[in-house]
């Protein structure tokens, strides 16, 4: 059992905790100020001193205190100076182990190293660590190998790369514009702090200056909105693209090996018997290029909003089949044998139909309120339009795809959620519990809203509407909810005539 | 487990109606109601303070909370209770619940990770408590069921680690 410390750039981490220690100084360099001038302030600059050399020092004993083994067949860390706390972390609960190499920490030999159990917080990893690489890589290795795959019989690993164009189409389809946006304007705050207020004002009046000249008939407000969507969604697409760039997947007989990453290089190794569902994911625009998405959902995995949790980046809806045959045979999807009714048409449709009804309405009824912002608002209305009519076709598909399969003890849940069409393939045992939900409309034709609830940290519901109840309740084997049958009002009268005769 | 509400004997085609569920204890019903009439005569008291019973907002107040009294005492409290019920068929909890939206909920044993049994001091007047079976991923309440019910749902709850 050999017993490891942290990278020491951790040491800067460690720091940071302790800036607010720099209130000390800060404050007596007021104080002294206001009273003696300069020449009292550096009689006692050794107390600034001493207040920064003991924030370094804390820095550094925190590092020093903190640690990791492997200790048989546990991973011990611990961590603290005055509150000492020791995590013990059975490697066989360990459901998947990364790595990320950021571009930065490079030139420091430095990588972040996370591994993640079913159990524990669902906002951080149990064990989270700035350590060496070569550490890393011995950490990586071991419980790469620990994990179910050499246990089993021998098995010949699978390997997956995908196409650079399905990498691009990936990008595309997660990116969102608001997180773009986000990023631009934290990166031009980020510039102003460190070249002066007047710098981040220069470029933002050069950034109005341009969506004026770029206007093209537009009103100027509302071009610089357009503009600021596409120039956000053009940024997340960019930074979408240097992380899923380089994608690398191999399939061994229990455990998946996943890498990808141009300037910040992450590698992932996942317990397959860990995993909880897999999820295909369409949007109106890929169900047209019949292209689909496929992701993992491990407990853990995907915390981290920059991980790769992408198993198929995009791929033609016969070549991600036959993918998902090689990586994982065990959650292919089966076709639907439970699927809604014509008349529960409405239902699906509502929700998109107020949002197109509702948006031009708010658009008249701002445009009478404020006239003097009526070429503005006809705009903006115009653009909110898009979505609401997007999202109606996201229904309509998902009427004519939505509904319930189970084939062994896998099965296949197809929905919509939001702008997305989502296949969902769940083991059986994934399953933690199964609500079918009944409004008083569907009292009389016995459907209802199924939501399934399946195993993670936090809670993640499947909700597919409008089903058969008994046939739902006889798909998940559960006979208690199987609903008496209808009685025959005709046929009651017809027996008591005949009793009666 | 010989108390236990299991399951009754299914008909012919095997099946197990759904109008066989078990009922949670009447008395839920005297505590529910008692929770209305706090909830509904506290505001009301409080109201004397601020408007004089001849305000037209005072009647309009005094109004509103009969008619919330009256439907929740009359109609939803009922319902609400005729609804709830809960059945142990092996290794599976069917819950029933709801009023407008009726939700048959299915917990299986083997997701279950710990159950906890709860009583609120008027629960503790009436010998009832609520038990709540965490899972994976959610949970799943039965409020209101006696306590020596509530004994053998916390047994059944745990009896996944046992032999």
């Amino acid at each position: 059992m050999i017993k490891r410390r942290p990278h020491f750039i951790s040491i800067l981490s460690n720091i940071g905790r302790f800036l607010i220690l720099l209130v000390i100084p800060l404050a007596r360099g007021l104080l002294v100020s206001l009273r003696g001038g300069f020449q009292s302030w550096l009689a006692s600059a050794w107390m600034d001193i001493a207040v920064v050399a003991l924030i370094v020092a804390m820095g550094v004993t925190a590092w020093y205190c903190m640690g990791y083994c492997l200790d048989g067949s546990c991973l011990i860390a611990w961590q603290g100076v005055v509150f000492r706390r020791v995590r013990r972390i059975p490697l066989e609960n360990i459901s998947w182990a990364s790595i990320v190499r950021p571009w930065y920490l490079r030139p420091f030999r430095a990588v972040q190293f996370r591994a993640d159990t079913p159990g524990g917080s669902h906002k951080d990893s149990d064990f989270s660590m700035l350590l060496y690489r070569s550490d890393a890589d011995y950490l990586f290795t071991v419980l790469d190998r620990l994990l179910p795959s050499l246990k089993d019989p021998p098995f010949s690993p699978r390997e997956y790369r995908p196409r650079g164009l399905y990498v691009i189409i990936l990008s595309a389809l997660t990116s969102n514009s608001l997180a773009g946006i986000l990023l631009a304007s934290a990166a031009i705050s980020r510039v102003g702090d460190l070249m002066g207020r007047e710098f981040s004002e220069r470029i933002y009046g050069t950034l109005e200056q341009l969506a004026r000249l770029a206007a093209f008939g537009v009103p100027p407000a509302a071009a610089a909105l357009a503009y600021l969507l596409l120039g956000g969604w053009a940024l997340a697409f960019a930074a979408n693209l240097i992380r899923n760039k380089n994608l690398f997947v191999v399939r061994r007989a229990n455990s998946l090996f996943i890498r990808g990453g141009i300037l910040t290089h992450r590698s992932y190794t996942l317990d397959l018997s860990q995993v909880n569902y897999l999820d295909i994911r369409q949007s109106v625009s890929t169900k047209l290029l019949r292209l689909q998405s496929a992701f993992l959902h491990t407990a853990g995995y995907g915390k981290n909003k920059e991980d790769v949790s992408a198993l198929i980046p995009a791929a033609k809806n016969q070549d991600a089949a036959q993918t998902l045959q090689i990586l994982a045979p065990e959650l292919i999807p089966s076709p639907r044998s439970i699927q809604p009714n014509l008349g529960a048409i409405m239902k699906f449709l509502l929700d998109a139909l107020w949002c197109c009804v509702l948006v031009p309405a708010g658009s008249w009824l701002l445009c009478r309120l404020a006239p003097n912002w009526a070429p503005v608002i006809r705009y903006i209305g115009l653009i909110a339009m898009v979505p609401a009519l997007w999202f109606l076709t996201v229904r309509v598909l998902d009427f004519k795809t939505s509904g319930l399969s189970r084939d062994g003890d896998v099965f296949t849940l197809r929905y919509s959620h939001m702008f997305y069409l989502h296949t969902v393939v769940i083991p059986k045992k994934r399953i933690v519990a199964v609500c079918f939900r009944q409004s008083v409309l569907q009292w009389g034709d016995q459907k209802c809203d199924v939501l399934i609830y399946s195993r993670c940290e936090g809670q993640t519901r499947h909700h597919l509407k409008n089903l058969d109840l008994k046939d739902c309740a006889l798909l998940f084997d559960l006979p208690g909810y199987i609903p008496p049958p209808k009685r025959d009002f005709f046929a009651f009268l017809k027996k008591k005539k005949d009793e009666t005769a | 487990m010989e108390n236990a509400p299991v399951a009754d004997n299914p008909d012919e085609r095997g099946r197990l109606p759904v109008d066989k569920l078990k009922r949670v204890s009447p008395l839920a019903m005297s505590i529910w109601q008692l929770r209305l009439i706090f909830s509904v005569f506290i505001p009301a008291f409080f109201l004397f303070f601020f408007y004089r019973p001849q305000m037209l907002a005072w009647k309009l107040c005094a109004l509103a909370a009969a008619a919330v009294y009256l439907f929740s005492a009359l109609v939803w409290l009922p319902v609400k209770y005729l609804k709830l019920a809960y059945r142990l068929d092996g290794q599976t909890l069917y819950v029933r619940q709801g009023v407008i939206y009726t939700r048959y909920g299915a917990v299986f044993l083997e997701n279950i990770q710990y159950v906890t049994v709860s009583a609120t001091p008027l629960q503790r007047v009436f010998r009832l408590c609520s038990v709540n079976m965490i899972l994976a991923g959610g949970r799943m309440t039965i409020p209101c069921v006696s306590a020596e019910e509530g004994e053998l749902l916390r047994i059944w709850g745990c009896s996944r680690s046992a032999p």
